[in-house]
């Protein structure tokens, strides 16, 4: 009876971890699969292939925290990682699902952002609040469309580069005045909202 | 029976397809237009030009006025569809008949630019004037730029000025700039700062990136302090520069001493109108002419400022077809050379000098300079005479340079680049009074070079082709 308890013990601790892990795992996905769902619905192969690539992930992650001495291969795996969700995620997504997630996570970050750019703007006190709030409306829109770009080609700089460069030739005046400004500002010649010539 | 039965299926077939039309036929212009705007620049979806093309194509064959404009557009970047200049102005043709004013002004940069046509700049301005006349800010920009400079029009301040208000007055960046830089300078007038900043500023708010470069090397205070120093001798300059010209131009019958030769004195750099100076620099310039091949180097001290390599004369004008690259690492690019002779024997040299990247020319300048005697081999007892390079072009590493010389002397030979750099040096090698070989073996890549040959007190140069 003792022999049989003393191996069963192993077994029992054995099955108690893999049971963790995959409980842990389905709840890492549930939660990225919930957090996806709040901004869009999604079908259930797109679900389906969400919750398996984050599952993938998830595990390279694992793999590189615990498994990995090399800190230099670690951090590859992480970015090979974040590359292959990143991806899947965006190719399962359709373009429409694809543009309001990536605007409704990125508002917060963009309207900071705008406010700071429309700032610059207001500290000349040329503008009427009216025009202010048309100007940051034009740029938190110009900002939103790079911020698609960036997160869309996060892993692929290339077309990340080329995008950004072909939108950069419908770029809203008043965010190139304020980053004029901005530029203004840093070499000292921006003094009580005018520049000194 | 049967085959009319067939007969009369196959045209009902037919003409379902043709009722059914277009697959773009079901989408209103507005969106259409909405969808190729963004799939051309990539605005919440990837760039996508050949979509954005055949949207475009759809439009044009409807005779839409944008959509024969964009479309004229992608064809002359090559974006989206094979680049096709001919295609491009055919669409930029019809959308300009019919009213549009950026087809007028894309036209206009065509023709100013050389871009696919041939250059001409007068076509250009009447493109631009039109698209002005039509209330267009690109178009008052184009001709009151071209106007303000001289380029295919008569060059007048006044009109580029009218033209540039009324294009700054429509929020453009450039018209805007320009005129901060007019009234900055008081080409034509006094200078007047306050104007100058009130345009520097509209154009900050429309967006002019060179206002930052404005503020950071502090060129409104520059141009102040260069405004204050005077109105130079420039009244002087000109007058005597006039009356040079209006005497019998001295390279058309120019002997080879005539020219050829060291010569110092100042090059100055003046405004659009040839009213003010607004630079000028002590310089010296090292000419060389073997039969119809003129080479210049234009030198400030040690540094060489320009070189100059021509075989193309009209009168006593000297241009060049071709600039290498070494040469746009240069301080100037000449694209032109006119020399005119004064009775004390002052040159006048009239330069051209064009950016490289557009071949827009730059504020004309004139260098006054005189033959400076202590380095020149005319009438120096010590110079050589017409040196010449055999065989030419050379083919191979190994070369020889006939020198008569007058008397004995010790002459140092090096070999330059066209741009001015210094390849080579071919030692030192004693002259005895008469005709001298001295041959030369240095390994050379295939192109051209200048021979440099300096001894006691004299300079001389010569052109090498290797082949």
């Amino acid at each position: 009876m003792k022999r049989f308890l003393f191996l069963l013990f192993p077994v029992l601790l054995t099955g108690n971890v893999f049971a963790d892990n995959g409980q842990q795992t389905g709840q890492r996905s549930d939660r990225k699969i919930i957090e996806i769902t709040k901004i869009v619905k999604l079908s259930v192969e797109q679900e389906k292939a969400i919750r398996e690539a984050y599952d993938r992930y998830n595990e390279k992650i694992d793999s590189s925290l615990y498994d990995i001495k090399d800190a230099v291969v670690a951090a590859r795996m992480k970015y090979e990682a974040g590359k292959a969700f990143n991806e899947a995620l965006m190719n399962t997504l359709t373009e429409p699902q694809r543009n309001r997630y990536i605007r409704v996570t990125s508002t917060p970050e963009i309207e900071v952002k705008a406010q700071y750019k429309t700032d610059l703007l207001s500290e000349t006190g040329e503008y009427t609040d009216a025009e202010l709030k048309e100007k940051k409306t034009a740029i938190f829109n110009y900002l939103m469309a790079e911020k698609i770009v960036y997160v869309r080609d996060k892993y692929n700089i290339k077309k990340q580069k080329e995008n950004i460069r072909r939108l950069k030739q419908v770029q809203p005046v008043s965010l190139r005045e304020s980053e004029i400004r901005e530029k203004q500002k840093a070499q000292g010649r921006f003094v009580n909202g005018k520049v000194r010539w | 029976m049967k085959k009319i039965i067939l007969i009369i299926c196959m045209f009902c077939a037919f003409a379902a397809v043709r009722m059914q039309g277009h697959p773009l036929d079901s989408i209103s212009t507005k969106r259409l237009l909405r969808i190729a705007h963004n799939c051309k620049y990539g605005i919440n979806t990837s760039v996508d030009l050949e979509k954005a093309a055949y949207i475009y194509k759809y439009l044009a064959r409807k005779k839409h006025i944008v959509g024969m404009r964009e479309l004229g557009l992608m064809y002359i970047k090559g974006e989206g569809v094979k680049r096709s200049v001919m295609s491009a102005r055919r669409l930029l043709n019809e959308a300009a008949a019919c009213g549009d004013k950026r087809a007028m002004c894309e036209l206009g940069r065509m023709y100013q630019f050389g871009d696919g046509v041939g250059r001409n700049l007068t076509i250009a301005y009447a493109c631009y004037k039109e698209a002005a006349d039509r209330g267009s800010a690109q178009g008052c920009y184009g001709a009151g730029y071209l106007t303000y400079k001289g380029m295919g029009v008569r060059q007048d301040y006044a009109k580029a000025v009218e033209l540039l208000e009324k294009g700054s007055g429509k929020n453009h960046p450039g018209c805007s700039f320009l005129l901060g830089t007019y009234y900055a300078h008081g080409y034509d007038t006094v200078p007047d700062y306050k104007k100058a900043e009130k345009y520097f500023e509209r154009a900050v708010k429309n967006g002019h990136g060179w206002t930052v470069d404005l503020t950071k090397n502090n060129v409104l205070d520059s141009i102040k302090a260069q405004n204050a120093s005077g109105k130079t001798e420039w009244k002087r300059i000109s007058s005597s520069y006039r009356s040079a010209r209006r005497m019998k131009a001295m390279c058309k019958t120019a002997r080879r001493d005539s020219i050829a030769g060291t010569w110092s004195g100042k090059i100055y750099t003046y405004d659009w109108s040839g009213k003010q100076i607004l630079k000028e620099e002590d310089l010296s310039m090292y000419i060389s002419l073997d039969d119809s091949l003129l080479s210049v180097r234009w030198m400030s001290g040690d540094d060489v400022r320009a070189v100059f390599v021509s075989d193309r004369r009209v009168g006593n004008s000297w241009s060049r077809r071709r600039i290498t690259d070494e040469e746009k690492l240069l301080k100037w690019v000449i694209s032109n050379m006119s020399f005119e002779f004064s009775p004390d024997n002052t040159m006048y040299t009239r330069i051209s000098t064009a950016k490289t990247s557009t071949r827009e020319k730059r504020k004309p300048m004139v260098a006054i300079m005189k033959r400076d005697f202590a380095t020149t081999s005319i009438d120096n007892v010590l110079s050589v005479d017409a040196p010449k390079v055999t065989p030419m072009p050379i083919t191979d590493d190994r070369f020889t340079v006939n020198i008569t010389a007058r008397k004995q002397c010790m002459v140092k030979m090096s070999i330059y680049s066209v741009s001015g750099a210094r390849l080579a040096d071919c030692g030192s090698h004693h002259l005895s009074e008469g005709a001298n070989n001295i041959t030369v073996n240095v390994p050379l890549a295939k192109g051209q070079y200048i021979l440099s040959i300096d001894g006691e007190g004299m300079h001389e140069s010569v052109n090498i082709i290797h082949l």
